[in-house]
């Protein structure tokens, strides 16, 4: 139970310093994650059946943040989306191995879906620095690509 | 008096105060200068020392009420007002290199003063956002034209290209970190084959007995009374025998010890033993028990949470290690199962 406390510690910390410092991309992204981890929390069923046969809610709030990634991905001047979108796919994929084989072993389904989000928020931290650096160098960084009009 | 500090602002300084008129703030006058907003906020802490004045806007007052005296003296050499951002600009570009643009700087030098009723085009289109309702939400998605939103893409990938890079990326990722899991679980299969290779293969029972999660967790409970009970069980039938063997073994010595005669107390040796082999039987009866119980649990369909799937060996069982601590005799019973 510690161990999901440290991370909505995590998530916190990384969400909020992208929604202070960031740009629209990770802002975005920031408070995606953040609603998603909440959401999920609020959704999942009780410890001693969680991840024993499919989580139909944690799949669904899983889905959304991961049309959003992708969103963000196609459109955004960045080039971290793409690796927490890809993450974060990987992580979808454990309900679909579940889904597939029911076999899949409670834990194994549990952190499957769950190891992806530590890289996902240290990316979107790395993310948000880049770009309050680029900020500080240039006075000035794009959010999404098609702001240039020289592309499309 | 002022007068004279005013013309030791440089034109650079001056530039930034007449921006600061027409309420710009740095990181906008950075904006159109092209350099950070630090290096603004520089040139007018420098400017407002040299006017010693409190504010910024003080300081741009000062410089105001000047260049419209100087414009009562009747120098009028005016420029019309440049009304886009790229005319500004390239004045900005002028004033930030004087030695490059020496006429063009003269020529600037004489620009009496800007109509400042008059907005500049740059400050302007942030005002809709500001007024809608969904303006909040379109300057977080970073929609509205405000500032950032010119200058040069980095990610000029088209949406098909990225999506293909995507897809490349996910299958990276899946086939470095499945590859580090293989690694891990094939290096720890190897080092357990290694250590017990003889030992039998218990619990290796993986189906979950149908009927849902609490009976299973009533199973558990019970197994996990049976086990408490029934190691300390063994431990102290464990601690009998050895007491029994001892206490032979002090018979025979306190009788040499004592200088007795060999018959004395044969008679008590003999019973004694006869319960020490006794014993050692019961012993043994609680060794095949362990292993009986060890099937009973994965018969009831637990062997998978104390097996460990593929191994020989018993979990570590917290009833036992508080009985290893209870006796400071050392005792050691053979885990078997």
């Amino acid at each position: 139970m510690d161990r999901v406390w440290v991370f909505y510690a995590i998530q916190l910390t990384g969400s909020g310093y992208a929604l202070l410092r960031g740009g629209a991309p990770e802002r975005l992204t920031g408070l995606a994650l953040l609603l998603a981890a909440l959401s999920t929390s609020v959704i999942q069923r009780d410890i001693p059946v969680l991840f024993a046969g499919m989580e139909v809610g944690v799949m669904v709030v899983d889905l959304i943040l991961l049309v959003v990634m992708i969103m963000i991905t196609l459109h955004a001047d960045r080039f971290w989306p793409a690796w927490v979108t890809a993450l974060h796919a990987l992580g979808t994929g454990a309900h679909l191995a579940k889904a597939i084989s029911p076999d899949v072993i409670r834990l194994v389904y549990a952190v499957l879906s769950a190891v992806w989000s530590y890289p996902i928020v240290l990316l979107l931290v790395i993310g948000t620095v880049r770009h309050s650096r680029r900020i500080q160098a240039q006075g000035w960084d794009l959010d999404w690509s098609r702001q240039d009009r020289t592309i499309r | 008096m002022t007068a004279g500090r005013i013309d030791q602002l440089t034109e650079a300084q001056r530039a930034c105060l007449r921006l600061v008129l027409t309420h710009h703030n740095s990181k906008e006058i950075a904006l159109i200068f092209g350099v950070s907003p630090s290096a603004i906020d520089k040139r007018i802490e420098r400017a407002i020392q040299i006017l010693g004045v409190g504010t910024r806007f003080e300081a741009a007052r000062r410089l105001q009420e000047h260049e419209r005296g100087e414009t009562d003296d009747g120098i009028l050499v005016r420029d019309p007002l440049p009304s886009d951002p790229a005319a500004i600009a390239a004045i900005a570009a002028t004033v930030t290199e004087p030695a490059l643009h020496a006429e063009q700087y003269a020529t600037y030098e004489r620009l009496p003063s800007e109509p400042f009723d008059v907005p500049f085009a740059a400050s302007m289109p942030a005002n809709s956002d500001q007024i809608e309702p969904w303006g909040l939400v379109r300057r977080f998605l970073g929609l509205s034209g405000g500032s950032g939103s010119t200058g040069v893409a980095r990610n000029r990938f088209s949406i098909g290209n990225r999506i293909y890079r995507l897809l490349a990326l996910m299958g990276l990722i899946a086939v470095t970190s499945m590859a580090v899991v293989n690694m891990a679980m094939t290096l720890t299969t190897l080092l357990r084959s290694n250590r017990d290779q003889s030992a039998p293969v218990h619990g290796t029972a993986t189906s979950v007995p149908r009927g849902g999660i609490s009976m299973l967790r009533e199973r558990r409970r019970a197994a996990d009374r049976v086990a408490n009970d029934f190691l300390e069980a063994e431990a102290a039938v464990d601690k009998a025998a050895m007491l029994t063997a001892s206490c032979m073994a002090t018979l025979m010595q306190q009788r040499v010890a004592a200088n007795l005669p060999l018959g004395t107390g044969a008679a008590a040796l003999q019973m004694v033993s006869q319960a020490s082999f006794e014993m050692v039987a019961v012993r043994q009866r609680f060794i095949e028990a362990h292993r009986a119980l060890v099937d009973v649990r994965t018969e009831i369909g637990l062997g998978q949470f104390y097996g460990y799937g593929d191994t020989a060996e018993c979990p570590p069982n917290e009833g036992a290690m508080r009985l290893a601590a209870d006796f400071d005799t050392p005792f050691h019973l053979a885990a078997v199962a």
